[in-house]
């Protein structure tokens, strides 16, 4: 799993290059590795309960995104894709892999936009900006038990979040920037458990999630930049009769190229 | 202005965001592992969980054995039990408490002294959420997912199951709910816990009893508004009519 995703972002990182920094209009597309960990959770008054067990798995991830920039105003549009497996279970005290099937696949959507304000804070080239996103997603996870008991769960959420960003725009090659969301989650949750008898679960729930990235940019080209961003995602989901919490890291290697 | 805005900016870089305000607590990694057939337990050093290990363990493996027998599923595990020394090592609000995470096949519960039927009962509450979801899956009322777990509790090692259940239910008629209102989760956390808990606990320790598991299991799942006609399409019977021939049963019962 862990060499498929380097090969990913090889291909990626090798794609002939001609550069540019994003001004104007780009696209980009990013291939990377993640880790994902989720714990269920008992009670859900903050902070809320977590397990003392994380489920973990890691696998590739991919993303390809569009944006439009004028000075102080940015669109973004962002489509991600992820699979993990090679799921654990992490005690912190010892690590259990889990059966083979045990997985998580994850289809999001994204729209970004961000205003920056004319200031410059502290230094000339250090600029700040809010903004807000909405993101849906798709989600499915596998998780089996003994005796040939399998769960599997089917979340689709949307969510609406504000953006508190700072950018370093003071050199001419390099840039860097850093962001920070927060927002408010609704989700449908479809859980099915599978044993000798089928039961499928239903509901409605609510949540938060907070996104945390910090990307640095490398101007190849007048049209080409290559791209390393680390991302870190945590978020909890609130059903009926169940809940839990969920936390994604990711390192993405991607380029950029600008019209 | 400049520096307070960057000052705000930075404040929220640096806070995590709301995740790290509402999130879980990190994973606590101050354990000593005992490993038991299904269950492994995670104790303390030197606490009295690490001293009274074994038989914990024995106490949770005839519970396993028990439910799963009961359930007639396949076995789970391996399951993971957290003993903690006291309510604030567990962040719990009082000492007799437990918290079960049946996804990640793991539960935790205060275990102090003394060594009897309130420790054994609750550690099997707590270890049956697991053991009952795994196998059934998730129930559709708190009702049936508290009651349940109390209701199956094996007798080998303490008398915190039908023996405290069924005369608990006579002796305390005045403080027991009607079941409408237990099987109705808008009303479940207006009782007060230890009588939802343990009413719930006897209604469905006799209905296995009398009835079995096979029909329990097609009521499970069924939702407070499903409830009601589930129970008259498997048991033939109204929910008033099955309470009362349930308390008939606890007036007369004589361990």
């Amino acid at each position: 799993m862990r060499l498929r995703s380097v090969l990913g972002a090889a291909v990626v990182v090798l794609l002939p290059l001609d550069c540019a920094h994003a001004q104007g209009s780009a696209w980009r597309i990013w291939a990377g590795h993640e880790s994902f960990t989720f714990r269920d959770v008992a009670s859900s008054k903050p902070p809320v309960d977590g397990s003392p067990v994380v489920w973990r798995g890691d696998g590739p991830t991919l993303t390809a995104g569009h944006e439009r920039s004028r000075p102080f105003r940015l669109h973004r549009f962002e489509v991600t894709a992820s699979t993990d497996g090679g799921f654990v279970y992490d005690t912190g005290v010892d690590v259990t892999p889990r059966p083979g099937g045990d997985s998580a696949t994850f289809v999001a959507g994204r729209y970004d936009y961000l205003r920056y304000l004319r200031r410059h804070l502290f230094v000339d080239g250090l600029q700040a900006a809010i903004g807000v996103r909405g993101l849906g997603e798709r989600r499915v996870l596998k998780h089996h038990y003994g005796g040939d008991v399998a769960l599997d769960e089917t979340d689709v959420t949307g969510t609406i979040a504000y953006i508190a960003a700072l950018r370093v725009t003071r050199f001419r090659r390099l840039g860097l920037d850093v962001e920070l969301a927060d927002g408010l989650t609704l989700a449908h949750g479809t859980q099915r458990h599978r044993s000798d008898v089928e039961s499928i679960d239903v509901s409605w729930g609510a949540g938060w999630r907070t996104d945390v990235a910090a990307r640095a940019d490398v101007r190849l080209t007048s049209r080409t930049s290559i791209q390393v961003s680390y991302r870190r995602e945590g978020e909890g989901l609130l059903f009926d009769h169940r809940s839990y919490t969920s936390g994604r890291r990711g390192v993405m290697v991607g380029v950029i190229y600008a019209r | 202005m400049r520096a307070s805005v960057g000052l705000v900016f930075a404040a929220l870089l640096a806070s995590s965001g709301c995740n790290s305000l509402i999130g879980p607590a990190p994973i606590d990694t101050n354990w000593r592992v005992h490993e038991g057939p299904h269950v492994t337990f995670f104790v303390r050093p030197g606490s009295f969980g690490e001293q009274n290990v074994v038989r914990l363990s024995e106490v949770v493996e005839d519970q396993f054995a028990a439910t799963t027998r009961v359930l007639q599923v396949n076995s789970t595990g391996p399951v993971r039990a957290y003993a903690y020394n006291s309510a604030a090592d567990a962040d719990f609000p009082a000492d007799y408490s437990g918290r079960a995470y049946p996804d990640t096949e793991a539960f935790r519960f205060t275990c102090i002294p003394p060594l009897g039927d309130n420790l054994f009962g609750l550690m099997s509450h707590e270890a049956n959420h697991v053991f009952i979801v795994s196998g059934w899956g998730r129930a559709g009322t708190y009702f049936m997912t508290e009651g349940l777990a109390t209701a199956l509790l094996s007798e080998t090692f303490h008398r915190a199951g039908r023996h405290f259940l069924f005369p608990w239910t006579r002796t305390n008629r005045a403080l027991v709910p009607q079941l409408s209102r237990l099987v109705d989760d808008s009303e479940w956390s207006r009782v007060p816990s230890n009588i939802a808990y343990a009413a719930s606990a006897s209604f469905l320790a006799w209905l296995v009893d009398t009835y079995g598991a096979e029909r329990l299991r097609q009521i499970y799942a069924a939702s407070s508004e499903e409830l009601r006609d589930r129970l008259m399409a498997v048991y033939g019977r109204t929910l008033e009519s099955l309470e009362a021939e349930w308390l008939r049963f606890t007036d007369s019962f004589a361990g």
